[in-house]
């Protein structure tokens, strides 16, 4: 009788969907770097932050990630070099992530989904932040895609345009 | 209504009922462990309940470690690392936590710095990030009926030194087994079994009505508050009906299992920031916010209100009244029991009977839309909707 071997099964990566993640990352950076210079209320939240604050975002267990600061006063995009942290959102899992990425599920949706876990002080950093995403995702989302994953569309201070021309080239 | 996707975990193992203090020895020889360390606090030491769990271990080889008694109201990083201390010097192998809220949040902290080996307590804040299977078997035996924090995957810690709560979420805070002994909550006096009572219905009605809410969760939170409409007053009136008490345990643990895996709203958000600023006692800040709660998510998910008037107010009046008026019904049914336990023990009603005061509003408002609670909100929180339900409330 032949004898039956058990050979190790390696799942694979999933190339697109990781390389689409990282695009909608830079995008999602850029664009809260935008609202936090342009818009008044992310302003705020991230004025109560300390200097050299940072948060990473990312996908378990290797990426892609996305980090963001405050360096000499302004709230900004910092690259996809996972750092230490004050704040770490760390999504479970890569179409969970993209789900929210691309606007297909809300953040408290997604909170509420065990989507993602949450390294740092939630009081302090995690529900700021989360009031910020409110906003960003008003800004970068059309609104009948906002509206749905949103319980309360913010009141925008700027037209998308403005917002669109400052995330992709910084205008 | 089912979730298109959600999470249920409630792995703690119940003793409920007479003479669940004496099968401790086996639970704790079951888990391997025999040397347990006791977290409490000195009045229940003083008023003999630490005794009454300490002898109910008698004929057994369980040798007690310590007994750590200086808990305080409001869990902090210095205990837990105190009380760790202690763990380690005697040699500990298990912890027991016998008390309320603070010693249970602290006994799950005390776990995770000898888990991780690790003083810095906050280096484990946040959700879900705890990786370590917790290192030593964990029993909680609760004093009140009201935190349902035996069951919780939530601990709240305070660092003193920089004047900050910080919130653990992580299923490894769970405890192995809850010990429900209607000897140790038959001493709570009437008003604190009230207001403890309130807290239990406040999660049980959070739990049912937010966006975490799933069908495990939400028959937890029925049979708390149906077991909390026929039990509540009981207790109030005579403390040692010991069927009342231990069925106010059941809701209370019920309610706690519900909103671990629900997670609570607007109730709480305010409730904690009142607490944290005005230092309103949690019990009674549930009490007052709670009508005003439900009020302000009445519109947001009327659905799930009038499903609530069943248990709130039994089988007759839930069919006596039409379903459009069934949510609004829910509210006044929840007034009604507050009014009830105000003439028997004095529970308070408004924010300004328990301290608050007009000035503090706009800090309580800053504190309480920083609570994790406000996420799981059926409706969106402002600061200015948190200022409009404390001028209700006031
Ligand atoms: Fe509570």
């Amino acid at each position: 009788m032949a004898e039956k071997r058990y050979e190790d099964i390696v799942p694979g990566q999933k190339p697109l969907k990781t390389m689409l993640a990282r695009a909608v990352f830079w995008f999602l950076g850029r664009g809260f770097q935008a609202a936090a210079a342009l818009d008044s209320k992310v302003r705020e939240e991230t004025a109560g932050w300390p200097e050299q604050f940072t948060m990473v975002m990312k996908i378990e267990p290797r990426g892609p990630v996305m980090v963001m600061g405050k360096r000499k006063g302004e709230f900004v995009y910092l690259g996809s070099k996972e750092v230490e942290a004050h704040l770490a959102v760390s999504f479970k899992s890569i179409d969970a992530a993209l789900k929210v990425l691309l606007g297909l599920s809300g953040i408290d949706q997604s909170f509420a989904e065990h989507r993602f876990s949450m390294k740092g002080d939630i009081i302090a950093y995690g529900m700021p932040l989360t009031r910020c995403l409110y906003r960003v995702e008003a800004y970068l989302f059309p609104p009948f895609i906002a509206r749905r994953i949103l319980k309360k569309m913010p009141e925008k201070e700027r037209g998308m345009l403005r917002i669109y021309l400052k995330t992709l080239f910084n205008l | 209504m089912i979730p298109s996707y959600y999470e249920f975990l409630n792995s703690v193992k119940i003793l409920s009922g007479k003479l669940a203090l004496d099968n401790i020895p086996h639970e704790l020889s079951s888990l391997g462990a025999k040397r347990p360390i006791i977290l409490t606090n000195d009045i229940l030491v003083e008023i003999g309940l630490v005794k009454t769990a300490v002898d109910a271990l008698k004929g057994s080889d369980i040798v007690i470690g310590a007994v750590y008694g200086s808990i305080p109201i409001d869990s902090s990083v210095k205990v837990v690392n105190e009380a760790a201390g202690v763990y380690r010097d005697k040699n500990c192998d298990s912890i027991i936590a016998i008390g309320g809220g603070s010693v249970i949040d602290t006994a799950k902290g005390v776990s995770v710095v000898i888990t991780e080996n690790d003083d810095n307590l906050m280096k484990y804040a946040g959700a879900e990030i705890l990786k370590k299977r917790r290192a030593m078997p964990f029993i909680v035996i609760p004093t009140t009926a009201g935190t349902g924090s035996e069951v919780t995957m939530v601990a709240v810690i305070a660092d003193p030194d920089r004047n900050v709560k910080m919130e653990f979420l992580s299923y490894n805070l769970l405890p192995d087994v809850a010990v429900l002994d209607p000897r140790m909550t038959r001493s709570l006096p009437a008003r604190a079994s009230a207001s403890t009572g309130m807290d239990a219905l406040s999660h049980a009605v959070e739990a049912y009505t937010g966006i975490q809410k799933n069908p495990l969760s939400d028959a937890y939170a029925f049979a708390a508050i149906k077991l909390t409409r026929e039990y509540l007053l009981r207790v109030v009136e005579n403390g040692n009906d010991e069927e009342a008490r231990l069925a106010m345990a059941n809701a209370s643990l019920m309610a706690g299992a519900a909103f671990s895996n629900s997670m609570v709203g607007i109730v709480h958000a305010i409730g904690h920031a009142c607490g944290g600023v005005a230092h309103v006692a949690h019990g009674d800040a549930m009490t007052i916010l709670l009508p005003h709660g439900m009020e302000y998510n009445l519109d947001a998910v009327p659905g799930y209100y009038s499903d609530l008037l069943l248990p709130l107010a039994g089988p007759e009046v839930y069919a006596a009244t039409p379903s459009g008026e069934r949510a609004a019904r829910s509210v006044s049914a929840v007034r009604e029991l507050i009014t009830l336990l105000n003439s028997r023990c004095g529970l308070p009603t408004r924010l300004r009977d328990v301290g608050v005061q007009e000035k503090d509003f706009e800090r309580i408002a800053k504190t309480a839309i920083n609570d994790g609670a406000v996420v799981m909100n059926p409706r969106a929180i402002a600061l200015e909707d948190v200022l409009t339900v404390l001028r209700k409330a006031y």
